[in-house]
C-alpha cells in the first residue's frame, strides 16, 4: 500500500546518534533506592520504556518505534551508561533471553490494569515471601513503564499537531488508541494491534532478538470481527494497519545494522481438527508479502483441513521471491510436541514458532535456546581412532577400522561414537546454560507475558512458566551422514571395491591419489532420489539422534529435541571437518538442513519430497528445514496447484516443513555480479529471509547450488 | 517381454499435461525440425551428452522392459492422484514404438494412472489403431499449415499426419494441438490464421501454443552439433498474446510457458 510504500521510505533515514539503551536503563540504575536486584532491574527498565522521547512517523498508523534509543551522547555520558549497566549482566539467547513467543493473548483479553490487578492478588497471596513480593513489585513497575510509554506515545500525538507532514486527525486517533491501551481494555483492533506493538518494540529496547508475534491471526481475530460487524473496520483497513506495523521491524535493520527475525505464524487447527484459517490470515499473509522487506518471518501452519484457497494464497506470496511463508505441517509438529507427554493438549495446538522454525509453547515456556551437532565429525573418530584428521579433536577410541567385518558392526560403533558426542554436547549445554545466581538474572517485564509467572511471582527463568525451557540440538548433515554410510556399504561390504582402511587413508589424504576410489564413493546412491538402499539411513539418522538426546534434559527439567536445520551453519561447520566416506571433500559444506546434498539429488523434487518424509518426523519437536528452489514460472496460474499438490503430498506422507525460494538462478547470478542493482533482493536462506547482496559469497552460491526444481 | 528404447523419464513434469506429470522420453524420431529442443531424442542409438563447464557427462537410451518403465514412474502415483496428473509418453516419437507404448499404457490404466501420448504423428494410422484403448489424451504437434513446410524442412509427410490428426478428431479422441511458435516458419498472420481454419475444418476445439525458446541449446553443444535457431530471438509477450486471441476465436487457446 502507498502508506507503506512512504513510511518504508521515512524509516530508512537513520538520523543522528548510536543505539544506546543503555542510556536509558543507566538513569534508572542510577536513581533506585531498592536494594534487591529484580527491582533494579524493573527501575532500569522504567526509564528505558518511559524515558526517552516517542518517534513518531509521519505515516504511522500504529506507533511505537525503537528509533528512540538512537543518542547522540557525549563521551563522559557514554562512558557512565555503559559502566552502570555492566554492573547487571544480563541473560542471553544460550541462557534462556530471546526467541519467545509472548502471552499476548492474555493481555488483549484483560489489558494492563488486568494484569496489573492479578500481580496485585498474588502479592496478598506471596505477602510472607520477599523474594516473590520484590519480584512481583519489579513486574509491577516495569509494566508501569510500558503503560507510562504508551501515554507518552499519546502526549507526543498532541505535541505533534501542527508539524508539517502530520496530519491532526490522525494524530488524534492515534493517541486515543495509546490511551486505551495503557489505560484500559483494548476494544478495537486497531487498540489491540497498538498494544502488542508498543510490547514488542519494549522487547527490542530492551536487546532482545528474535521476539515473535506468535499467532497474531488468531489472537487479533475476535477484535477483527466485531470491528467489521460493526462497520467500524474494513479488511483493508485491517490490512494497512498490519503492513504499518510489520514495515516497522525493518527499523531492526536501519537502528542496528542487521536484520531481526520477527516469527509470525499464522493457519493452524484446533484439536477437534477444523482449520483455524481466517479472513484475518490472509491479511496478514498480504501485509506481510507487501512489505517484502527481511525480518517479519512468516510461518504458516498447514493442516490437512487447511482449505487449498490459503496453501494457493501462500504460493502466490512465495511466487514474489521473498521466501515466505514457511510452510508446517501441523499435524507432524503437534504430534512431535505431544510425544514428550510434558505438555496439555490444548497449549500444543496453540504452538507457534520462534526464531527461523523452532516449534513454541506459546507463552507458557521460557525462552528457546538451541545449538548445533555436526554429525558428520564422527567419521572422523570412528575411522581415525578416536582423532580427527588433523589432530585437533578428539572422540572416543572404538578401535581399528580395518577390524570392522560388517556394515552393522560399523553402524553399532558409529552409535558409540555419536552418543559420546552427545553426551558431549549436554554436558557442554548445561555448563553454559546453567546459572548458579539466577536471582540476579532476572527478567522482570519478560515474565509479565508468560503464563504462570505473575501468579507464582517467580521470574520466567526460575520456575515462574507453566512448562520448564526445552533446548533443541539442530543436528547437521544428514544428507552427508546418508551419502557416507550407503557409500561405505555400496563399496566395502557390498563390492568389495576397497577397504575401510584404504578409505580412511583416501580421506586423511582428503582423496588425493585416491581419485578413482573418490569416483566409486561418488557413484553410489545419493539421498534425495527415493532410493532406499540410502534412505534408511535417513530413517535410522532422524530416530537415533531423537532417541540420543531425549536421555537428556534442559536444567530446569526440560525436553531436549531435535531439529533437522542448520541455518547456514552447515558452511562453517563443514569447514572444519575432514572428507567424509561419500566423496565430499574437506572443508566443503555439509549438506544443508534436511534437504540432500547440493546436486545429487538428481530426479526432481517428487523423489527429493519421497525421500526426506521416510524418516519420522513425529521425533523432531524443534523443526526441520528442506529449501526447495522452483523457477517463477511455477508461480504461475494454472501451475500453482502442482506445486501444493506436491506440499499437500509431502505433508501426508509426514514431512514436515518446505520453505521455497522463487528466485531464478540467472537472478541470483546476475545479482551476484551487479549487487548495486539488487539491494532489495530478499532470498530465503535457510530458516530466514535476507537481503542477497549481504550475504557472504560462500551463501550466495549455496543458494545458487540449491537445485533448482521444475 | 516387450521392451521400450528410453531416452529418460523426467519426474514433476508440469509442462506436459494436466497436474504432476512423469514424462518417458522415447528414443528415435523419423522428423528432423531444425527447431527441435530435444535433440538427444532424435537418434535410436544411445548418446552420451557433455555438457561443456559442468563435467557433466549424461547418457541418454536405455532398452527398458515395459514393466521397469512401470514400476519406475509409479513411485510418483501419490503426487498423480493428488494432482489429477498421470504419466506422459514423448519423444523423440512415441509413435514409432506402438506396441510397447499400447502395453505402458494399458498397464499404466490397470493401475489407475492416466496416459496421455504427445505425438507428431507421422505414422501409419494403425499405431494409434493400437494404442487408442489405452490412452487418455493424444497432444498433437501442428507444425505449419504449408506441406512444403513439412516435406522440405520438417521431412515428414502432411498428408499422413493431416490425416491422422483428422481421425483422431473424428474417433472424438481426447486431443489437444500443440503449435510451436516457430519465428519466420509459422508465425506470421497467414500462416496462423491458415493454421487456424485447417484445424477448425478437423473439428480440432483445444489449441496450445508453444513459444519458441532456446532452452535446448545447451544439448547440441553437449552433442558437438550447431543450433540452427542459437541466435533467433524469442518472440515477444506482446506477439504471443496476439497470436493467442486469433486461436481463441475458434478454439480453447493457452500459451504453454
Amino acid at each position: 500500500m502507498k502508506s507503506t510504500v512512504l513510511l518504508k521510505e521515512e524509516i530508512k533515514e537513520k538520523g543522528v546518534g548510536s543505539w544506546r539503551p543503555d542510556y536509558y536503563r543507566a538513569l534508572g540504575y542510577s536513581s533506585t533506592s531498592h536494594e534487591d536486584n529484580a527491582r533494579q532491574r524493573a527501575d532500569a527498565i522504567y526509564t528505558l520504556f518511559a524515558k526517552p522521547t516517542p518517534h513518531i512517523f509521519k505515516n504511522d498508523l500504529i506507533v511505537g518505534s525503537i528509533h528512540d534509543m538512537m543518542v547522540d551522547l557525549d563521551e563522559e555520558t557514554g562512558r557512565f551508561s555503559s559502566e552502570t549497566c555492566s554492573r547487571y549482566p544480563e541473560r542471553n539467547f544460550g541462557t534462556n533471553a530471546d526467541h519467545y513467543a509472548p502471552d499476548y493473548e492474555t493481555v488483549l483479553r484483560e489489558g494492563i490494569p488486568g494484569m496489573f490487578r492479578r500481580i496485585e492478588s498474588s502479592k496478598k497471596v506471596h505477602g510472607k515471601e520477599e523474594s516473590r513480593l520484590h519480584f512481583l513489585e519489579a513486574m509491577e513497575t516495569a509494566l508501569s513503564g510500558l503503560k507510562a510509554r504508551l501515554l507518552r506515545y499519546a502526549d507526543h500525538c498532541m505535541e505533534l499537531r501542527g508539524e508539517k507532514g502530520y496530519d491532526e486527525g490522525r494524530l488524534d486517533w492515534i493517541a486515543s488508541n495509546c490511551r486505551q491501551a495503557a489505560q484500559g481494555v483494548p476494544e478495537t483492533f486497531a487498540q489491540a494491534l497498538q498494544l502488542v506493538w508498543m510490547i514488542h518494540t519494549c522487547f527490542v529496547c530492551e536487546g532482545r532478538y528474535a521476539m515473535a508475534l506468535g499467532r497474531i491471526d488468531q489472537y487479533l481475530y475476535p477484535f477483527f470481527r466485531r470491528d467489521l460487524d460493526s462497520g467500524i473496520l474494513t479488511a483493508e483497513f485491517a490490512g494497512e494497519l498490519l503492513e504499518n506495523t510489520f514495515i516497522k521491524i525493518y527499523e531492526y535493520r536501519v537502528c542496528k545494522g542487521s536484520d531481526d527475525v520477527v516469527n509470525i505464524c499464522i493457519g493452524g487447527c484446533s484439536p477437534d481438527g477444523s482449520s483455524d484459517v481466517n479472513e484475518l490470515s490472509y491479511l496478514v499473509l498480504e501485509a506481510v508479502g507487501n512489505c517484502a522487506t527481511p525480518g517479519p518471518n512468516l510461518s504458516a501452519r498447514i493442516s490437512k483441513n487447511t482449505p487449498d484457497t490459503f496453501l494457493d494464497a501462500c504460493l502466490r506470496v512465495i511466487g514474489t521471491g521473498i521466501g515466505y511463508p514457511a510452510l508446517m505441517n501441523d499435524e507432524v509438529n503437534i504430534e512431535a510436541l505431544r510425544r514428550y507427554g510434558c505438555y496439555e493438549e490444548e497449549d500444543i495446538y496453540n504452538y507457534s514458532m520462534v526464531g527461523c522454525i523452532e516449534n513454541f509453547i506459546t507463552g507458557k515456556q521460557p525462552p528457546w535456546n538451541d545449538g548445533r551437532f555436526d554429525t558428520p565429525r564422527f567419521f572422523e573418530y570412528l575411522f581415525n581412532r578416536g582423532v580427527s584428521y588433523d589432530g585437533e579433536s578428539r572422540g572416543i577410541d572404538t578401535g581399528n577400522v580395518s577390524d570392522i567385518s560388517s556394515m552393522a558392526e560399523l553402524m553399532g560403533k558409529f552409535e558409540r561414537q555419536i552418543a559420546e558426542g552427545v553426551r558431549l554436547y549436554m554436558e557442554r549445554f548445561w555448563a553454559r546454560n546453567r546459572q548458579e545466581h539466577p536471582e540476579e538474572l532476572t527478567m522482570p517485564f519478560l515474565s509479565c507475558f508468560c503464563a504462570g509467572c505473575i501468579e507464582k511471582g517467580l521470574d520466567i527463568n526460575m520456575g515462574g512458566s507453566k512448562y520448564p525451557s526445552a533446548h533443541g540440538a539442530a543436528v547437521m548433515g544428514i544428507g552427508t551422514v546418508c551419502d557416507s554410510l550407503a557409500a561405505i556399504e555400496k563399496t566395502v561390504f557390498t563390492e568389495k571395491t576397497t577397504t575401510l582402511e584404504e578409505l580412511r587413508d583416501a580421506m586423511i589424504a582428503d582423496f588425493k591419489g585416491y581419485e578413482r576410489l573418490r569416483a566409486l564413493l561418488l557413484e553410489a546412491p545419493k539421498y534425495g532420489n527415493n532410493d532406499d538402499f540410502v534412505d534408511k539411513y535417513a530413517v535410522w539418522y532422524v530416530h537415533f539422534l531423537s532417541e540420543e538426546f531425549r536421555k537428556y534434559h534442559t536444567p530446569d527439567g526440560g525436553c531436549i529435541y531435535i531439529a533437522i536445520a542448520a541455518n547456514t551453519s552447515n558452511i562453517s561447520a563443514g569447514g572444519g571437518i575432514g572428507a567424509t566416506p561419500d566423496g565430499r571433500l574437506a572443508k566443503a559444506p555439509l549438506s544443508d538442513a534436511a534437504s540432500p546434498t547440493y546436486g545429487r539429488d538428481v530426479n526432481g523434487p517428487t523423489a527429493v519430497v519421497l525421500s526426506v518424509s521416510k524418516p519420522d518426523y513425529g521425533q523432531v519437536a524443534c523443526g526441520t528445514v528442506l529449501n526447495q528452489k522452483f523457477s517463477p514460472g511455477m508461480f504461475a496460474d494454472g501451475k500453482r496447484e502442482k506445486l501444493a499438490a506436491l506440499i499437500r503430498v509431502y505433508f501426508a506422507r509426514g514431512g514436515q516443513e518446505m520453505q521455497i525460494n522463487a528466485t531464478s538462478r540467472d537472478i541470483l547470478k546476475d545479482a551476484m555480479e551487479h549487487p548495486e542493482q539488487y539491494s532489495d533482493l530478499v532470498v530465503r536462506v535457510s530458516g530466514f529471509s535476507a537481503y542477497y547482496v549481504t550475504l557472504n559469497r560462500a551463501v550466495q552460491e549455496d543458494i545458487l547450488n540449491r537445485t533448482q526444481q521444475g | 517381454m516387450l521392451n521400450l528404447n528410453v531416452s529418460h523419464i523426467q519426474f514433476f513434469s508440469t509442462g506436459d499435461g494436466p497436474g504432476i506429470r512423469s514424462t518417458v522420453f522415447l528414443k528415435g524420431c523419423n522428423l528432423r525440425c531444425p527447431w527441435c529442443h530435444n535433440p538427444e531424442t532424435i537418434e535410436p542409438a544411445p548418446q552420451t551428452l557433455s555438457f561443456p563447464g559442468t563435467g557433466k557427462h549424461v547418457l541418454y537410451g536405455k532398452n527398458m522392459p515395459v514393466e521397469e518403465v512401470v514400476e519406475t514412474v509409479m513411485g510418483d502415483l501419490d503426487f498423480y492422484k493428488a494432482s489429477q496428473g498421470g504419466v506422459t509418453i514423448s519423444g523423440g516419437e512415441p509413435m514409432l514404438q506402438p506396441e510397447g507404448v499400447a502395453e505402458l499404457c494399458r498397464r499404466l490404466r490397470q493401475l489407475g494412472v492416466s496416459t496421455l501420448i504427445d505425438t507428431a504423428g507421422n505414422v501409419p494410422w494403425e499405431h494409434f489403431e493400437r494404442v487408442l484403448p489405452y490412452t487418455d489424451c493424444f497432444f498433437y504437434d501442428f507444425k505449419s499449415p504449408d506441406e512444403r513446410v513439412y516435406r522440405e524442412i520438417v521431412r515428414g509427410n502432411p498428408k499422413l499426419i493431416w490425416g491422422n490428426l483428422k481421425k483422431l478428431s473424428d474417433v472424438k479422441a481426447a486431443l489437444h494441438v500443440r503449435i510451436p511458435l516457430i519465428p519466420g516458419v509459422n508465425d506470421d498472420d497467414g500462416s496462423l490464421e491458415r493454421s487456424a481454419a485447417l484445424l477448425a475444418d478437423m473439428g480440432v476445439r483445444n489449441v496450445d501454443l508453444l513459444p519458441f525458446h532456446r532452452m535446448g541449446g545447451a544439448k547440441y553443444q553437449a552433442m558437438g552439433l550447431s543450433y540452427a535457431y542459437q541466435d533467433t530471438h524469442p518472440l515477444s509477450g506482446e506477439r504471443v498474446r496476439e497470436i493467442r486471441h486469433i486461436f481463441e476465436r475458434n478454439f480453447a487457446a493457452t500459451v504453454e510457458s
